[in-house]
């Protein structure tokens, strides 16, 4: 009989701990577990297939070589997942400065944010009645129509559950632009669902 | 700090005991008020629980391939490690004084040579932590030096 373990039978906390003694078939089993949920929001992120699988592999690797650093406070799967968002952040800004450009300019470029008690829907939720996989299909197209800035500040705040402060300082912006982003963000974002589900009736 | 932000941090829970009450007034007594707070409750709701779902593209071996290359016999970081870094100056003074400690070992064992019997004379240098082995029959001394680097 062989000493392997069954790795897919294994929880991540002890997939973790046999990683840590240097096991490479329980990492293995930890990325095949992860990849897909890093891969969707690196993707979610990028709005880029390779990118987005560029950066989930990086995570992976990074995640391997500071699993000391790692003590359970949160799952496997959230330390993994701020990973992958820092890195993507960290590749935004890059690619920023090499447009020489910055988040605040692309508020001003939209004539900064447009504040008014109406949230500009004509029908209330008009997600009402969609099939799950449909309605995160549409969550995703509306998504890609966002600003980089807004679509980060949404996905920093609704996906990764992120405080305003902290979404301010891994943003390097100020907690009012972090507010008024997330609320032109969430107006857009309800106006583009409108949109798409006009758009498969008609 | 504009009304649509303030009831929008409400609904986000970020807003003082102070400001929440303020904010509930306002819903009790403004109808748009509350309906901007109920569309940007459902708007959190529906966001947050459906998170899109995607497939990596690539094959599980492709995948991992990659990454088993670049972690094999990589380096494992630690926690902020404290490194103990040698003063410039030891790395002058720890050579000179253990070629003065031979000296001295080896004038102190050349002046002893004539008395010594033909046992070994093993001899402790005080302030080095180092000791000598003189072996009188085959004329030989072994000098050790605790240079304590490690």
């Amino acid at each position: 009989m062989s000493d392997k373990p069954d790795y897919p039978e294994l929880e991540d906390v002890e997939l973790v701990a046999r990683s840590k003694k240097g096991d490479m078939h329980a990492y293995e089993e930890l990325v095949h577990r992860h990849r897909d949920k890093l891969y969707a929001r690196a993707f979610s992120m990028m709005r880029n297939d390779e990118e987005a699988s560029d950066m989930a592999q990086v995570a992976f690797i990074k995640g391997w070589q500071r699993l000391e650093q790692f003590h359970g406070q949160a799952s496997f799967s959230t330390w993994m997942t701020r990973i992958t968002i820092n890195l993507c952040l960290d590749l935004i800004r890059k690619k920023k400065r090499q447009r020489a450009d910055s988040i605040e300019r692309i508020e001003e470029d939209l004539g900064g944010v447009e504040r008014q008690m109406d949230f500009g829907l004509e029908v209330p939720n008009p997600w009402a009645g969609l099939e799950r996989t449909e309605l995160r299909v549409r969550i995703d197209e509306a998504l890609k129509k966002l600003s980089e800035a807004h679509r980060t500040v949404i996905i920093l705040h609704e996906f990764e559950r992120l405080e305003y402060k902290e979404i301010a300082k891994r943003l390097g912006i100020s907690i009012g632009t972090v507010m008024s982003r997330l609320f032109y963000a969430r107006r857009r974002l309800a106006s583009l669902l409108a949109g798409l589900k006009r758009e498969r009736e008609e | 700090m504009e009304p649509e932000i303030k009831i929008q941090a409400y609904v986000d829970g970020e807003l003082s005991d102070r400001e929440r009450t303020r904010v509930e007034a306002l819903l009790n007594k403004d109808a748009e008020a509350r309906a901007l707070y109920e569309a940007l409750k459902a708007m959190r709701e529906v966001v947050s629980e459906n998170e899109p779902v995607m497939k990596m593209p690539e094959t599980r071996e492709f995948f991992w391939s990659k990454i088993e290359r670049e972690i094999q016999g990589s380096e494992r970081i630690t926690e902020a490690p404290v490194q103990e870094k040698t003063p410039w100056w030891m790395k002058f003074f720890v050579p000179v004084g253990a070629a003065a400690c031979l000296l001295a070992v080896l004038t102190v064992s050349t002046q002893q040579g004539a008395t010594q019997s033909a046992d070994l004379s093993v001899t402790e240098v005080a302030t080095s932590g180092g000791f000598t082995v003189y072996a009188p029959e085959e004329n030989m001394t072994v000098v050790w030096v605790d240079t304590g680097v490690n």
